[in-house]
């Protein structure tokens, strides 16, 4: 049985950028190129289950948080959700769409308004898709509130009020207000301190459990990847390089991509380990993804590198029937 | 018998007025930096780590901030100098990186002139020698690519790793003595906050230079310095060698932060339940006892609960540990 919800095919998304300005282009088209933010990505998610999508910086996880919540259009490819193309949706399907699909943003007071208080944001949502009567909106607002494990009194605050913890629980509270059945959540816990991080994270895990949620979630930090996803996407440069369940990853992790990203994080040393010094697994930063090298993206640092990999991009492979790997490697 | 500190901070305490009384924000807290040791603070956002910080660079503003206690640099106290002192020290033989790169360069300039400039100021160099000495710096210090192209570039046509490694360059141009890096790698990718992480250790550990490490991730201030002190609401709560300090915390705090991180194989979190208190919130006697599952009846009584020496390797600021182990 098709058990997916979200379900992503052969994605790209290209921007037009403009080359910097030069006295010619004042008698001529001004001249573009192409960024390829997301370069055919497909993957799946199922009901109630969270996607991790990580990369780092401008690797287009968030192109792909857009594109999910049509915010923008592909360039080609497909986003089918509950088995239904989201580019065709119009009207009446459209706001029930953005009534199915919700966001949580990283920044939490960029992403309230500062002139509402907690019961307008939370109001908004709830009036905009005709979610409860007028009269039932402050018991809805109180409820939403005790979901997500703050106090009701708190809901005549304006954000400023608040802390950052709960400016976080604001945010995720209005998400849930139109019973969503997907959340996108983009660096929905970056920035956070450890003791407020790992509330929020409770909170997310709980309200999955009781609502039946599923989430797609963007982040760069793997220590909370690994601890909320149950798959994970390892994207370079506008492509996914590594996917499969997060345990598997994690603990045998194919594309050297993902393996430099792990070995990366710094970790706690343990009783009698002397300290050694750090030595960074990757060399050189993240090209830009405009013009990218022929052959594999991540080749200029991979330490693996063959003649291959120079030549012509490394297609999908399927090492079992649930990790995928893009490299030659395992070809 | 151990070399003299270059840093020693004695009962520093930073209040700042409300109500007509002072609240301390940062509130007893010493600690000693030694040549070539490399020194953690640990600690949530409101613990005071970026105070302590602009203490001991003598940037706290007095009034409105009340300073007491001291900040001893070799000897002298930073708190009692007057601003050329201060500048004759910042920069030189005191620097500091700081958490967001671009807000610590300015725009405007190339970045060639803002590493020159202290090499000009406090080394008395010539301006096309400094610039010399800048492209060495990029070329053999930090390791920035095309050297010679890159110092005529201005911070906006660099990354956020390559800005970082230009503010390291800036700091570490006059050799100091002691460097605070505030948090260093915090706005960075993993795999560039790695390559940052081992610039710096490689650098510091060449110079023999002191440092005080303020960050708020468990991993790197294990990979980087050998102790650590945690801070919660402007106290220092426990302190000793980090690896004994986070494998095995005493303090509740700390061991509630450590339960905080997810980790492999742990299915639920269990937060400290509450928030960190704000200026003028502090509660009498130990600040964490709000929080605290193990709080006593003399938790809420004045004093604060000073460090508490329970083994070789780690102290803690908590009445459960009193008379633990003396010596």
């Amino acid at each position: 049985m098709d058990n997916a919800i979200l379900r992503v095919v052969d994605l790209t998304k290209h921007f037009a950028v403009p080359v910097p300005f030069r006295l010619s282009d004042l008698f001529g088209k001004r001249q573009y190129k192409t960024l390829k933010a997301v370069d055919g990505v497909r993957f799946d998610v199922n009901a109630r289950e969270t996607l991790g999508l990580v990369g780092e910086s401008g690797c287009g996880k968030t192109t792909i948080g857009r594109l999910i919540l049509r915010a923008i259009d592909p360039t080609t490819g497909q986003i089918l959700f509950q088995q239904r193309p989201i580019e065709r949706l119009t009207g009446k399907e459209l706001l029930d769409f953005r009534k199915h699909v919700q966001v949580v943003f990283q920044d939490p007071f960029l992403s309230l308004n500062p002139r509402m208080t907690v019961k307008r944001i939370l109001g908004e949502p709830l009036r905009v898709h005709r979610i409860v009567s007028q009269e039932a909106m402050a018991d809805k607002t109180v409820a939403l509130l005790e979901l997500v494990g703050m106090d009701p009194h708190l809901s005549s605050c304006y954000p400023y009020e608040l802390s950052t913890g709960q400016r976080k629980r604001v945010a995720v509270a209005r998400a849930i207000a139109t019973n969503p059945t997907l959340l996108v959540a983009d660096e929905a816990v970056s920035g956070l301190d450890v003791s407020v991080k790992a509330q929020i994270l409770n909170l997310l895990s709980d309200l999955q459990e009781t609502l039946g949620l599923t989430y797609l979630f963007i982040s760069h930090d793997l220590a909370v990847v690994q601890f909320v996803c149950h798959k994970v996407a390892i994207m370079y440069l506008g492509k996914i390089v590594e996917f499969g369940p997060t345990k598997m990853i994690f603990e045998n992790p194919l594309h050297p991509y993902t393996v430099a990203l792990l070995k990366s994080i710094p970790k706690v040393r343990a009783i009698g380990e002397p300290p050694t010094p750090i030595h960074s697994p990757l060399r050189g930063e993240i090209p830009s993804p405009i013009d990218l090298p022929r052959g594999c993206r991540f080749q200029a640092r991979c330490q693996k590198r063959m003649t291959i990999c120079e030549e012509s991009e490394p297609p999908m492979t399927e090492v079992n029937s649930e990790q995928r790997v893009s490299c030659f490697l395992y070809k | 018998m151990q070399a003299d500190p270059i840093l020693d901070v004695r009962n520093l305490r930073i209040g700042f007025p409300v109500d007509s009384t002072y609240s301390y924000v940062v509130d007893s807290v010493s600690f000693a930096v030694r040549e070539a040791e490399v020194i953690g603070v640990l600690g949530e956002s409101g613990a005071g780590k970026t105070l302590i910080a602009e203490a001991v660079m003598g940037l706290t503003k007095s009034p409105p901030a009340r300073v007491d206690g001291s900040v001893l640099f070799r000897g002298q106290d930073v708190l009692k100098m007057d601003d050329a002192q201060l500048s004759a020290l910042r920069g030189k033989e005191l620097a500091m990186i700081l958490q967001d790169p671009t807000s610590a360069l300015n725009p405007v300039f190339r970045v060639g002139d803002q590493v020159a400039e202290p090499i000009q100021i406090h080394l008395g160099k010539d301006k096309k020698t400094a610039w010399q000495m800048a492209i060495d710096i990029f070329k053999n210090m930090v390791g920035i690519p095309s050297a010679e192209a890159r110092v005529k570039d201005y911070p906006h046509q660099f990354s956020g790793g390559m800005k970082q490694r230009v503010v390291i360059g800036m700091g570490l141009s006059c050799r100091p003595l002691l460097l605070i890096a505030d948090e260093p790698t915090c706005s960075l990718d993993v795999t560039i906050q790695a390559q940052i992480l081992e610039l710096i250790q490689g650098l510091v550990s060449e110079l023999r230079t002191a440092v005080l490490y303020i960050s708020n991730d468990l991993g790197v201030v294990s990979q980087m310095c050998q102790d650590i002190m945690i801070l919660y609401a402007g106290t220092i709560v426990e302190r000793g060698r980090v690896e004994y300090v986070l494998n095995a915390p005493q303090h509740p705090y700390t061991q509630g932060l450590i339960r905080s991180v997810p980790k492999l194989g742990v299915k639920r979190l269990e937060p400290i339940p509450g928030t960190i208190p704000t200026l003028g919130e502090y509660p009498e006697g130990c600040r964490f006892r709000p929080r605290c599952n193990l709080a006593m009846d003399r938790c809420a009584c004045r004093p604060a609960p000073p460090l508490f020496r329970v083994s070789h390797q780690q102290e803690v600021a908590c009445w459960k540990f009193e008379g633990a182990l003396h010596g």
